[in-house]
């Protein structure tokens, strides 16, 4: 008897970070994820957890599933089978998931400080004042203090990326969702919007990052996942990930998207 | 065949011409600003999925486009006061007979140019967090009234000159003021032609813009 509560307490103790504190749910937990689209399996048995102030980098091959599972993350779509826990509960569609699309969805009739500010305005419900504070903050850190006025269409393709970004996180998220951002940028940029997103990292955001270019996911991620057919097939810290892939079709990968290597 | 025109027994007569203008104005601003709000309900309405909503509505549209927006006005003229009771004026069944006759094609413009607007500005609406209504009244909308002003422009232009049927239920628009003048006058030709000359002078010019805004869209350069 006194020694199996022993063996609970050693269990406990292992569990837990830190001493006597209960121990912190990750702050995004997927749990045997499913997801199909008219019989089609598109996702299939995703498990993985992305705990606070942390990078995830997703690759893979197109239509393996990448941008469906940050959709279902996001609650963009339901999943099929499965469980979503964010921070530690049940999660819904919230403000605490903020999702960059790599078509970007700005608003063409919006002014750059309006796409900000109009979800703090609207959905928040914050004073006007409150909002543009909040938004000119994000242009500064974005530097685009001099495009406040300025209409998506007469901003260039890295500005509209951080205007994207900077919409995405005017209500504070906790985790940020990016899927192919890179995409239609060119090297030089790709470094530029490298820097803008460490510093968000920085600053304690969590993200998961989908791209097809290893360089950008290798400097930015802490750990990477590499999906194919809707399945994890590796996942690693971001430099064994990439130096040393233990699955063949991983090594395959990477081989053949070295070009997108920085 | 030797007729003599004689327009300045017409001339006389400007100010009725003119208070005739007038309420064509007044009827065509009043009949396109229900016939959109009408138009508008409709193709939002008929978004949602619930048949008690889209069944009526399926119905409305389609006895609303089979009747004549002749018959439906003198339809309306004499059965408004028989079924209720209201002794409507001529000019209030004019507005709504014309607004019923115009909604399900206003409906029409405004449902494909929402219909336009892609998916994924619905779903950046979505994961921020604004309601449907949020989304369509404040992302949707703005973007799709771009998209069909040159067709609702043209529409405006043809509920201009329906409002000259308003003639036979004794509106005193343009067509009717030139009919009662011509008892006074004798001189149909002058009158007719003269009301002729007021439409082309409303209409041309409404032509011509509606042709820059179709313009000034596909290069997006009015920002509306
Ligand atoms: N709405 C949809 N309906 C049906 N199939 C879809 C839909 N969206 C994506 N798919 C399919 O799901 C698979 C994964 O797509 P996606 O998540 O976009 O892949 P990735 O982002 O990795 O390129 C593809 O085969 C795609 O055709
Ligand atoms: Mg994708």
């Amino acid at each position: 008897m006194k020694k199996k509560k022993n063996q609970a307490k050693l269990s406990v103790s292992l569990l837990g970070k830190t001493n006597g504190k209960r121990e912190e749910p990750p702050l995004l937990e997927i749990k045997d994820l499913s997801k199909d689209y008219s019989d089609k399996p598109v996702l299939k048995d995703i498990s993985f957890t992305l705990n606070d102030n942390e990078i995830l980098g997703v690759i893979g091959p197109s239509g393996a599933g990448k941008s469906t599972l940050l959709r279902c993350i996001s609650r963009l779509e339901d999943s099929t089978k499965g469980n979503m826990f964010f921070e530690g509960g049940e999660h819904g569609a919230n403000s605490d998931i903020g999702i960059v699309f790599q078509d970007l969805q700005l608003w063409p009739h919006r002014t750059v400080l309006q796409n900000i500010i109009d979800t703090l305005i609207h959905v928040k419900r914050y004073k006007k004042e409150k909002a543009i504070d909040i938004g000119k903050g994000l242009l500064r850190q974005f530097d685009l203090q001099d495009k406040e006025n300025e209409y998506p269409k007469d901003l260039s393709g890295g500005e509209k990326q951080r205007v994207a970004i900077a919409r995405a996180l005017a209500t504070n998220p906790k985790l940020l969702l990016l899927d192919e951002i890179t995409s239609s940028l060119d090297p030089e940029l790709i470094h530029e919007l490298l820097y803008y997103i460490r510093s968000l990292s920085k600053q304690g955001k969590s993200m998961v990052v989908v791209s097809h270019h290893m360089g950008f996911i290798r400097q930015l991620a802490d750990r990477v996942i590499f999906l194919e057919n809707g399945a994890i097939i590796e996942e690693n810290n971001a430099e064994e990930l990439f130096r040393n892939p233990k699955n063949e079709r991983t090594k395959k990968f990477i081989e053949k998207n070295l070009v997108g290597m920085l | 065949m030797s007729y003599t025109w004689n327009f300045g027994e017409i001339w006389k007569y400007k100010e009725v011409f003119l208070e005739g203008s007038v309420i064509t104005m007044e009827l065509t601003v009043l009949i396109c600003f229900f016939g959109t709000l009408l138009g508008l309900g409709i193709a939002l309405l008929e978004r949602t999925n619930n048949r008690w909503i889209r069944i009526p509505l399926r119905l409305y549209i389609d006895v609303t486009r089979a009747v004549p927006v002749l018959v439906l006005l003198i339809w309306l003229y004499y059965c408004i006061p028989i079924f209720t009771g209201l002794g409507l004026d001529s000019f209030a069944t004019a507005l709504i007979a014309l607004s019923i006759n115009m909604s399900p094609f206003a409906s029409e413009i405004i449902r494909s140019a929402i219909e336009s607007i892609p998916k994924g500005q619905y779903e950046s609406g979505q994961v921020l967090g604004f309601t449907k209504l949020q989304t369509m009244f404040r992302i949707i909308l703005p973007q799709a009234v771009k998209q069909m002003i040159p067709n609702m422009v043209s529409l405006y232009i043809t509920m201009l000159k329906f409002t000259s049927l308003a003639s036979v239920i004794a509106v005193n628009e343009l067509l009717h003021v030139g009919n009662t003048l011509i008892s006074n006058t004798y001189r149909p030709l002058e009158v007719y032609t003269t009301v002729a000359l007021v439409y082309i002078a409303l209409v041309i010019p409404l032509t011509y813009l509606s042709k820059r805004l179709e313009r000034g869209v596909s290069i997006g350069k009015v920002a509306v």
